[in-house]
């Protein structure tokens, strides 16, 4: 690591020109948790830093008008995981964010640092791409909306330009009717990485068919990534075992997994399948609660 | 804040209670602001990639890794260490002595991180069950106790028991 | 189900009553510990103060052609750069000194140093470091210990002749890439006639990982040069007068220029008795006129330093159609790795590498140990150093046969635990046999053989661990005001051995309010081992006792002049000196010792005990047996521990909290071995160099255990004590193992057991 500056942004205006004017040479900094890890071992190594946290507002967790839920940027797993708009109206995130590490993680690490980083091992992408969120940036060429679903482009890249910051993911706040269900497998120790994150959404209809649905799967490709084939097998349909069985063994074959100690390619792809099944059946499960 | 002529930077931190000021570079981290210019040095370094909790730390009273935050980030406001557990007096807080009436340390490296995670839980919830107790304390790895005995140093100083059972002196 | 502590510690009958004992010790580092005021190692600087970063190599095997330093000494704040043209034909070790401080013409694994800087700050060390260009001529690895003896291997080593080798001659080999080993034979002449002629024989290759220890303080050092020339060395070492023999050998100083201290130490478990940085820091310092300090990264702590064996271990047993066993042999190949130099034995391999089957009698045996080089991370010593190998492997192939059988596991067990008066399979004669009492609380707290649902599955493992033996010196200091002072060269390394010595103390009369334990450096003590090998409360205690019997000894010669008036038979008593016919006091200690002892010349008493074990007597073992029961899910593999329980074989216990600390952190860290931890490596490289990928267990990770405590007072100790550092935690592993045998019928033999690993046996079984 060689010296840098830093500069703490008084603003997301004076963030963007301090980006702006640096280029490469300029990184930002959110949380820290991943930044001083990539600083360790040499895999970013900027000239000037340039701090979030003390840009106001950055971390506000609010309804907008159209009911949408707008989490900001900089607010943490940990304040998500506690925020009563949230626990109410997204109980399975909050659930999701409480699962990530350790309460200091939790405490340090925020919701758009977590995105913007792009490591296919992170748990909250799978459920917020389950709920159609989608992020906020403001850069250069001012502000815009990217939908989380063409986020995320390989492992350490998104669809973020350079110089562009993200400041907010919005989600629409689902109707009560609407059934989710989340794992993070975790094989070894109950504080690592997942071997497999699923998250999945099922928009039930009155007559039993699955009116809609969203299957997405995280650790197990280069990006966080929805299980497609295996939502299309599924929608419009009356689902039973057979069904959820065939969707299961089209999610394992959507994903791409490499091996590490947390299993083999074959291993991820297999629990994969099974992961998906175990979770279909729970958010169809009619004794299961909402959300 | 100014940034003087060689790139280093004015920071305004409150440590146990006591205010410093000092002109730092921009990459110095928090856990080594506290070891090496300020000599607090009961806050470990041990993986230094924010997974044992050896370098717990308060900040504005929240859990987090020293080693994992710039000295910067944590600008006007206050950090509380191993070393600020104690009353000014010296008398040890009832987590402090539960932890050594209970076997909540051997060799003595991670308790720090632990005292400081435990004051933390129990500034959050101040009656934990064991459950809470393990969950809460999952981020502060002892290579020594097992564990055992750091739980039963917590639920001994919630529930305000002495010295382990036997001591009846 | 309750998690964790599930009651308190039960306790069988025995062990010797001291009423001084049954109350729970107060720490002698209690408050220093809670308070951040315990000072270890790393927490030192001294003014003027240098730091030291290290250049590795980039490759497991390779011919140095060329290291250039010159842009890296002008660089900022650098003031020294060394390269091994700086230290040819330096080498050190614990025992054979066959790693070089900076490696000149070879390096033999990823970690060699290949440069040593010293620079005002850290980063700028760590900057200069970049800028050193290498030229290495890769060669051809040896990656396994398989392949270090298959024909034609590399040779790692040319000229082991040239290697100085510690307190003795090195034993030889037999081949060039072998480091040590050992043979045990007992009647093995008829061996090959027993196993042709037994009705049932049965052969199984157990594979056991490299570990790290998993201590959260990392290795670190600072070395500086006196103006007297003297080399003062702090250190994590926990073994400071044999670091400073193994310095002066390495690098030609005479030891008593060495003066070594050492503070708390952060966690040990075998990887402590080995240091690197503290020779190359003191050329360092020699080059600089500075101290300098180094402070391992985790990264290189984890795949640079020293690890446990990895081993590949091949069992045969021969048994009769009643479930005896007749005959055993095994062949145990240990992963030494690059270097020897971390392993302290004459034998140059670890003690415990022939313990596949040591609490059982087998008539016939013959186990070859051996330990051999590899161009990967050198091997030492970790936590029961080959127990955990060979207990993973022996008590994994009895739950085999026992099956193969269709013998109950631990009657099978019962059946051939080696009782009172018998001699175990490596010839071990038990002062006191115990595993037989062990395996009946097992069967009656595990509530044995009833049924369990589906998935379920029940497994025991019965492990011994030898009590240590050795020269223990200790002084004690009389002062004038009353308090008495021991001093100690044994570190405290979170065993509590110097409150072992302040309990001895009280249990002999000595109030602990008036004893301090105090370490001293090297300079300031007669050489002691250090702590480790479990002997720390063996030899503690003896020695305590003798100290304490001969300041009773000495106040009994001097009573009468102090106190002229008292009436014969006057002794000590709860800190006062008392009529020991009616128990009136006669007067405070503190008083007499204010009599005896002149003001500024404190009165000094020392003594040193011996405690060895004989050729051909008995010899004194822990015992431990661990029992788990396991629920496997048949889709992903996925295991849990839903029951764990531990029995102990304890002598007359000192610290009881600490020696129930001991149990239980032995269990987690024998779980972590079982079930998580295991270094991987790909072509040489360590990958999961981080605690994010490398493992420990975490509180969430522990099941509910209980924990049963059989005491006895024959034990070497004072009182009887024993010890319990290193016998519980072997026998996690394959008690894990034997459990999800029973509960799915799938057998692991590779550690550590994985969900994967068990999903795939169960698809082939």
């Amino acid at each position: 690591m060689r010296p840098f500056s830093y500069v703490p942004a008084a603003s997301l205006e004076e963030a963007v020109g301090v980006l702006a004017r640096h280029g490469d040479e300029a990184h930002l900094l959110a949380g820290g948790t991943s930044f001083v890890l990539l600083l360790q071992q040499g895999l970013v190594d900027p000239g000037v830093v340039v701090g979030l946290s003390s840009v106001p507002g950055l971390n506000t967790i609010e309804r907008d008008g159209a009911g949408q839920l707008r989490i900001g940027a900089m607010a943490t797993l940990g304040r998500i995981e506690g925020d009563p708009l949230v626990r109410d109206a997204l109980p399975c995130l909050s659930e999701v964010v409480g699962r990530v590490a350790t309460v200091r993680i939790r405490n340090q690490a925020t919701i758009g640092g977590n995105l913007a980083h792009a490591d296919p091992a992170q748990d909250p992408p799978p459920i917020l791409l389950a709920l159609d969120a989608v992020v906020e940036a403001i850069g250069p060429s001012g502000r815009r909306t990217i939908p989380l679903d063409s986020f995320f482009v390989d492992v350490f890249e998104t669809a973020l330009a350079p110089g562009e910051i993200l400041t907010a993911v919005r989600v629409a706040a689902p109707s009560p009717a609407i059934r989710f269900a989340t794992v993070k497998f975790l094989p070894r120790t109950v504080d690592d990485f997942a071997t497999v994150t699923v998250a999945v959404r099922i928009d039930p209809s009155p007559d039993g068919r699955v009116a809609d649905l969203r299957i997405a799967l995280g650790a197990v490709a280069p990006v966080p990534l929805r299980a497609v084939a295996a939502e299309n097998a599924i929608r419009g349909h009356v689902p039973d075992e057979a069904l959820l069985a065939g969707a299961a063994e089209l999610a394992r074959d959507a994903v791409d997994p490499f091996d590490d100690v947390r299993g083999s390619a074959d291993y991820k792809r297999e629990m994969t399948r099974v992961w998906t099944l175990r979770a279909l059946r729970r958010a169809l499960a009619p004794s299961e609660r909402v959300a | 804040m100014a940034a003087s002529a060689d790139g280093r930077l004015a920071l305004r931190v409150t440590v146990n209670g006591t205010l410093h000021e000092l002109t730092i570079p921009g990459s110095r981290l928090l856990i080594d602001l506290l070891r090496d210019d300020l000599g607090l040095t009961g806050t470990k370094k041990g993986c230094a990639i924010g997974v044992c909790g050896a370098c717990s730390v308060l900040v504005d009273g929240e859990l987090m890794s020293a080693c994992l935050l710039l000295a910067l980030a944590v600008q006007g406001r206050s950090v509380t260490t191993v070393e600020g557990l104690a009353a000014p007096d010296g008398s040890l807080s009832a987590l402090q002595a539960a932890f050594i009436a209970h076997g909540g340390f051997q060799c003595g490296i991670c308790t720090p991180g632990q005292l400081v995670a435990a004051t933390a839980l129990l500034a959050h919830q101040p009656d934990p069950d064991e459950a809470e107790v393990r969950a809460w304390m999952t981020g502060n790895l002892c290579r020594c106790t097992g564990y055992l005995g750091i739980v039963a140093s917590i639920r001994a100083a919630v529930i305000g028991e002495g010295p382990a059972a036997g001591a009846g002196e | 189900m309750t998690q964790g502590r599930a009651g308190p510690a039960g306790s069988g009958p025995g062990g010797s009553h001291i009423p001084a004992l049954d109350v729970p010790e107060d720490r002698v580092d209690g408050v220093a510990k809670v308070t951040g005021a315990a000072r270890f190692a790393a927490d030192r600087a001294m003014p003027g103060m240098l730091w030291a970063r290290f250049l590795a190599s980039p490759m497991p095997h390779a011919a140095i052609r060329s290291v250039d330093a010159g842009r890296a000494r002008t660089m900022p704040g650098v003031r020294a750069v060394l390269t091994g043209e700086d230290a040819r034909d330096l080498y050190f070790g614990r025992r054979l000194l066959d790693r070089p401080v900076i490696a000149w013409d070879r390096v033999r694994f990823v970690g060699d140093r290949l440069a040593a800087v010293a620079a005002e700050t850290p980063e700028q060390a760590e900057a200069a470091l970049a800028t050193i260009a290498v030229d290495l001529e890769a060669l051809e690895p040896v990656l396994d210990a398989e392949a270090s003896l298959a024909a034609g291997a590399p040779i790692l080593h040319e000229h082991p002749e040239r290697y100085a080798f510690l307190d003795g001659k090195r034993p030889p080999t037999g081949h060039p890439n072998i480091q040590g080993g050992f043979t045990i034979e007992g009647d093995a002449a008829d061996l090959e006639a027993v196993f042709a002629a037994a009705p049932h024989v049965f052969t199984h290759t157990y594979r056991t990982p490299r570990q790290h220890h998993g201590y959260l303080e990392p290795h670190a050092t600072l070395v500086w040069i006196d103006d007297g020339d003297l080399v003062h060395v702090v250190t994590t070492n926990k073994a400071p007068f044999r670091l400073r023999a193994q310095m002066a050998a390495s690098l030609g100083l005479a030891a008593e220029r060495i003066v070594v201290e050492t503070g708390y130490i952060g966690g040990d478990f075998g990887g402590k008795g080995y240091s690197i940085d503290e020779y190359a820091c003191y050329l360092l310092a020699r080059a600089t006129g500075r101290p300098v300090k180094a402070v391992t990264p985790y990264a290189e702590e984890i795949g640079q330093v020293n690890v446990r064996h990895a081993a590949v271990m091949r069992l045969r047993t021969a048994v009769d159609a009643d479930g005896r066993l007749l005959a055993h042999s095994a062949d145990i190949l240990l992963d030494g790795g690059a270097y020897a130099s971390a392993k302290p034995l004459a034998h140059l391999a670890v003690a415990g590498a022939a313990d596949t089957l040591a609490p059982y009698r087998v008539p016939h045996v013959r186990i070859v140990a051996r330990t051999v080089y590899t161009n990967t991370v050198p091997a030492g010593h970790m936590r029961a150093p080959g127990q955990v190998q060979t207990n993973f492997a022996g008590e994994s192939h009895l739950d085999e046969i026992a099956r193969a059988l269709g013998q109950d596991p631990l009657a099978f067990r019962l059946r051939n635990a080696a009782r009172p008066g018998e001699v175990g399979a490596t010839g071990a004669r038990f002062r006191e046999a115990r595993g037989a009492p062990l395996l009946e609380v097992v069967r009656r707290e595990m509530e044995w053989g009833s049924s369990l649902p589906a998935g379920r599955g029940r497994g025991v493992a019965l492990g011994l661990h030898h009590v240590g033996a050795g020269r223990l010196p200790l002084t004690l200091l009389i002062h004038h005001d009353g308090r008495l002072e021991i001093t100690t060269g044994l570190p405290e390394q979170g065993g509590g051995v110097h409150t072992v010595i302040r309990r001895v103390m009280a249990a002999a009369a000595v109030p602990e309010s008036i004893v301090a334990v105090r370490q001293v450096a090297t300079s300031g003590t007669p050489p002691d081992p250090g702590v480790g090998g479990s002997w720390a409360t063996h030899l503690a205690s003896r020695a305590t006792a003798a100290l304490a019997a001969g300041f009773l000894a000495w106040l009994d010669e001097r009573l009468p002049g102090a106190l002229p008036a008292a009436p014969a038979g006057a002794t000590l008593r709860d800190g006062r000196v008392v009529d020991a016919a009616d128990g009136s006091t006669l007067a405070a200690l503190d008083t007499v010792l204010a009599r005896l002892v002149p003001r500024d010349a404190p009165v000094e008493l020392s003594t040193v005990y011996e405690g060895g074990h004989r050729e051909g007597e008995d010899d004194d073992f822990d015992f431990a047996a661990c029992a788990v029961e396991v629920e496997v899910d048949r889709e992903t593999g996925a295991f849990a521990i839903r029951d764990a329980l531990l029995v102990v074989d304890a002598g007359t216990i000192i610290n009881p909290v600490a020696h129930r600390g001991q149990a239980e952190g032995g269990f987690v860290f024998g779980l972590g071995g079982a079930v998580m931890e295991g270094l991987v490596l790909d072509g040489g490289v360590v990958t999961n160099l981080s605690l994010a990928d490398a493992r420990l267990p975490t509180p969430g990770d522990v099941p509910p255990l209980r924990l049963v405590v059989l005491p006895t007072d024959v034990g070497p100790g004072a009182f009887g004590a024993k010890a319990i550092g290193e016998a519980v935690n072997p026998s996690v592993a394959p008690a894990v193992a034997n459990a999800i045998a029973d509960a799915v019928g799938a057998r692991l033999r590779e550690l550590p057991l994985s969900a994967e690993d068990l999903l795939r046996a169960m698809h082939r079984a």
